[in-house]
């Protein structure tokens, strides 16, 4: 990476509006003023984004400002409050959408249009203006105004009825994975859309559906409905890691828990554990005899102490060496001391206002013109109120009035 | 009005997932984008495990392998369902970049390219002289995206991974399955790939943004491991704050009343979150308000945390009455979030989706057609059609030697001799 261009990013002067709550739309405007742009966050007056009611919470104890999961969500974002269901809060609305160029919002193409926000508005407001419209299934169908948290937009739009063991439920990945995919797709599409303003001279919509955006995206969803539609078989779940082309899959080694993805690669595992005559064993020398009742367990009966006399990082380094792929398990204290990710700028701190100084993760991408940052930590609820408002002209005086009359 | 990215030029220099995926994104949204392949070297599973696999070895594969029919045919290589997956509307050309006047071909491309993704390992393209460095000489617009495991710097910089695995380096593997057997009972998810390959692909959007400002490209890296750490960030912040590491949940919430719960047939379920005494209430007027809902155990949220099991069971007895459908529809009409999980017939016949127009017919040459996931985002001034499938290998030779690069016929032809210009893969 060119040092020279290092912490002087690119003025591009994006201005972000955020009208989104829950995961999706907030990741999608995180990452994008990841990148430098100016997010402008606006949260109801009452209570602000209910995702702050969410934890990890400091020692569990609950608190609007201590969300990790809003931290994470919010960082570089300035923070206003603004109720839309009212006129006035809609007029303060049309003017910050006047100076925007990206709308990130989680309501809905009919709910904003039900509360005189809808297209044609927006469109006399600012013709230039990237409305990237988020929802679950979509703005438009028979599942339009369906609700979904992530377990849902997984089962729906994800692999997840074939994730897990065959003799038992379905199980979801881990909470939320799945929305910020989505929220990264939602952010490549507008970022995209943006783009082409400049070019085209004009604004468009984006209608996004979570389903949708996870289904094009994730976890071999497209290729096992390209494949269903090749093939006219359908996806199964499958045991991992129980099957032939062992070992494969999770086993527990003396300090926890190591995964192998080398399927085929008998070889190169038992030459790692010290036992090349394995290879040529009547027992395990072809796929067919690996196979065969028993031999499995009798090579278990073989690997198993060696697996427990050796630690998942050893086994990881060994493994590279011998060709034989594999990964510890971590725990997330074993990443958040691991030199290399430290190395990487992988963590960066923020000094929040309540919280103090904070360690949370630093930007996902590294930029040769470094400008993907973390800058400025969640706002505080209207944080930033006098700031934003005192640009559109109105003076503190007024926000007193606007906070009395319940608009922000 | 165009495609997002109409006129932006993206060589592809990847394989397997993440990067073909990621490129898939940048096609979707306008961008052409020229798949750099090869007659000599077979790329690890992405035109099929094999380049010639027989008929009865793709017979026993799960989803016949992935071809049409169960028939690998006579090009087996332009046949693999995985390929048609995450590379419809891009172009071909081959080329042998191990030799000098291949990387010439390259370079004389990334000239009049925008962006270039790199999926191989970090020091594979400096070692064939196409790296950051050598492109941004002939073209300092150049635009060079590396997706790489674990960087190309640090401790582990360079080493080789796969997607399944990173995701159990960066913590998933322990934040996820059944909360009484994980990680042991942990299926095979790949999430990891995807999330780099839609990241490598806003990257560099954003460094076309800059470009504009500054007149020069960048070299742009996305750890897969690091790009997935984002995706996790909640469980971090609670070893953050209170030094505890994440257990898995299975299919339950941290604070609400979640679960996966069998439905009436084979292998049908529906995914139920009822948040607050709100929602509680639609639930239990969905059902028609039955004996069992009144008793206290489940009267507040504090309580029905507590006797969730025995909760999970009563619902579960009302699940497997119904079809999923009708438990997804009638809850929804209540107010409480419920959907089916759809496999992959299920997805097609999917009223939503189908109202929506998600799948698109698509058709090529050496498959036929076949219904196809549309691009992820609906766009309402521009087109969303997928506009080509999934190139044959070297299907547009033609396009790049003699339109984009000005061969004449007679330099094609010395190409083709050389072994660069061709349409089949290796033979193994």
């Amino acid at each position: 990476m060119a040092d020279s261009d290092v912490k002087k990013p690119a003025r591009t002067g994006i201005n972000v509006l955020d009208l989104s709550t829950g995961v999706v739309g907030p990741y999608c405007a995180k990452l994008i003023g990841g990148f430098g742009a100016e997010v402008i966050k606006i949260e109801d007056p009452k209570g602000g984004d209910p995702t702050r009611r969410l934890g990890p919470f400091p020692d569990d104890i609950p608190h609007p400002e201590k969300s990790g999961l809003f931290l994470h969500l919010n960082i570089n974002k300035k923070g206003i409050t603004l109720n839309v269901g009212c006129a006035t809060g809609r007029k303060l609305f049309l003017e910050l959408i006047r100076g925007t160029n990206i709308l990130v919002e989680s309501y809905g193409a009919k709910a904003l249009d039900e509360i005189g926000l809808g297209k044609a508005v927006l469109e006399e407001a600012n013709p230039r203006l990237i409305h990237a419209s988020v929802t679950p299934f979509g703005s438009d169908g028979p599942h339009a105004a369906y609700q979904a948290n992530d377990i849902q937009i997984y089962a729906t739009g994800g692999q997840m009825i074939t994730q897990g063991q065959p003799d038992r439920e379905p199980v979801n990945l881990a909470p939320n994975v799945v929305l910020y995919q989505t929220g990264l797709l939602a952010a490549l599409g507008a970022l995209s859309a943006y783009y082409a303003v400049e070019r085209e001279g004009r604004g468009q919509t984006m209608d996004a559906s979570e389903v949708e955006l996870l289904t094009a995206s994730a976890d071999g969803r497209t290729n096992s409905l390209v494949q269903y539609q090749f093939s006219g078989e359908d996806t199964r779940r499958g045991g991992y890691g129980g099957g032939a082309g062992y070992p494969n899959g999770f086993y527990r080694c003396a300090d926890g828990f190591i995964h192998f993805h080398s399927p085929g690669r008998f070889a190169q595992a038992v030459r790692m554990i010290g036992r090349p005559d394995l290879i040529t064993d009547p027992r395990f020398a072809t796929p067919q005899a690996q196979g065969e009742p028993g031999h499995r367990e009798e090579f278990m009966e073989i690997f198993t102490p060696w697996l427990m006399s050796h630690t998942k990082r050893e086994i990881w380094k060994l493994g590279l060496e011998y060709n034989f792929y594999s990964s510890p398990v971590n725990t997330t204290q074993d990443v958040l001391d691991d030199p290399h990710f430290r190395e990487r700028e992988a963590w960066a701190e923020v000094d929040h206002p309540v919280l103090g100084k904070t360690t949370v993760p630093g930007a996902p991408v590294k930029m040769g013109s470094g400008s993907c940052q973390v800058r400025r930590p969640a706002p505080l609820l209207g944080e930033h109120n006098v700031e934003v408002y005192g640009k559109l002209g109105y003076s503190p005086r007024d926000l007193v009035t606007l906070r009395a009359t319940g608009v922000i | 009005m165009e495609k997002p990215l109409h006129g932006v030029r993206v060589l592809d220099l990847t394989q397997v997932e993440a990067g073909p995926i990621g490129c898939s994104f940048l096609c979707d949204l306008g961008a052409e984008v020229i798949r750099v392949e090869s007659t000599k070297y077979w790329q690890y599973i992405t035109r099929g495990a094999s380049p010639r696999p027989s008929r009865a070895q793709v017979q026993n594969m799960p989803q016949k392998g992935g071809y049409p029919g169960g028939d690998p045919g006579e090009r087996p290589w332009n046949r693999y369902g995985k390929f048609h997956s995450f590379n419809r509307g891009k172009l071909s050309f081959t080329v042998d970049l191990t030799r000098p006047e291949g990387r010439d071909i390259l370079l004389r491309l990334a000239k009049i390219s925008d962006i270039l993704i790199d999926g191989n390992a970090p020091d594979v393209t400096k070692k064939m002289g196409v790296d950051y460095a050598a492109l941004s000489q002939v073209n300092p617009g150049i635009i060079y995206v590396g997706i790489y495991g674990f960087g190309s710097t640090g401790p582990y910089g360079g080493q080789p991974s796969m997607g399944p695995l990173l995701g159990s380096f960066i913590g998933h593997d322990l934040m996820r399955g059944y909360a009484d057997s994980a990680p042991l009972s942990n299926g095979l998810t790949v999430n990891a790939d995807p999330a780099a390959g839609a990241m490598a692909g806003l990257a560099a959007v954003q460094a076309l943004i800059e470009r504009r400002e500054t007149g020069k490209g960048q070299y742009i890296e996305v750890g897969i491991g690091e790009n997935f750490l984002s995706h996790l960030g909640q469980f971090y912040m609670d070893t953050v704050f209170n030094g505890r590491g994440a257990s898995p949940l299975g299919n339950r919430h941290a604070s609400f009343i979640q679960g996966c719960y069998p439905c009436r047939g084979e292998e049908r379920w529906v995914a139920i979150t009822i948040e607050d005494d709100a929602q509680w209430e639609g639930f239990c007027a969905a059902l028609g308000n039955p004996p069992w809902t009144r008793e206290e155990r489940f009267g507040d949220v504090i309580s029905r945390r507590r006797n969730q099991d025995a909760l999970d069971q009563r619902i579960s007895e009302w699940t497997q009455q119904q079809d999923a459908s009708y438990v997804m529809r009638v809850l929804q009409a209540n107010g409480v979030a419920a959907a089916a999980l759809l496999n992959a017939s299920d997805a097609y016949a999917d009223p939503q989706l189908q109202a929506r127009g998600y799948f698109q017919p698509v058709t090529s040459p050496e498959v036929g057609t076949y219904l196809f996931p549309g691009p992820p985002w609906r766009f309402s001034e521009s087109s969303n059609a997928i506009e080509r499938p999934s190139p044959a290998l070297g299907e547009h030779n033609e396009y790049v030697y003699k339109e984009l690069l000005g061969f004449s016929d007679e330099e094609y032809r010395r190409y083709e001799e050389l072994g660069h210009i061709g349409d089949e893969p290796p033979a193994k």
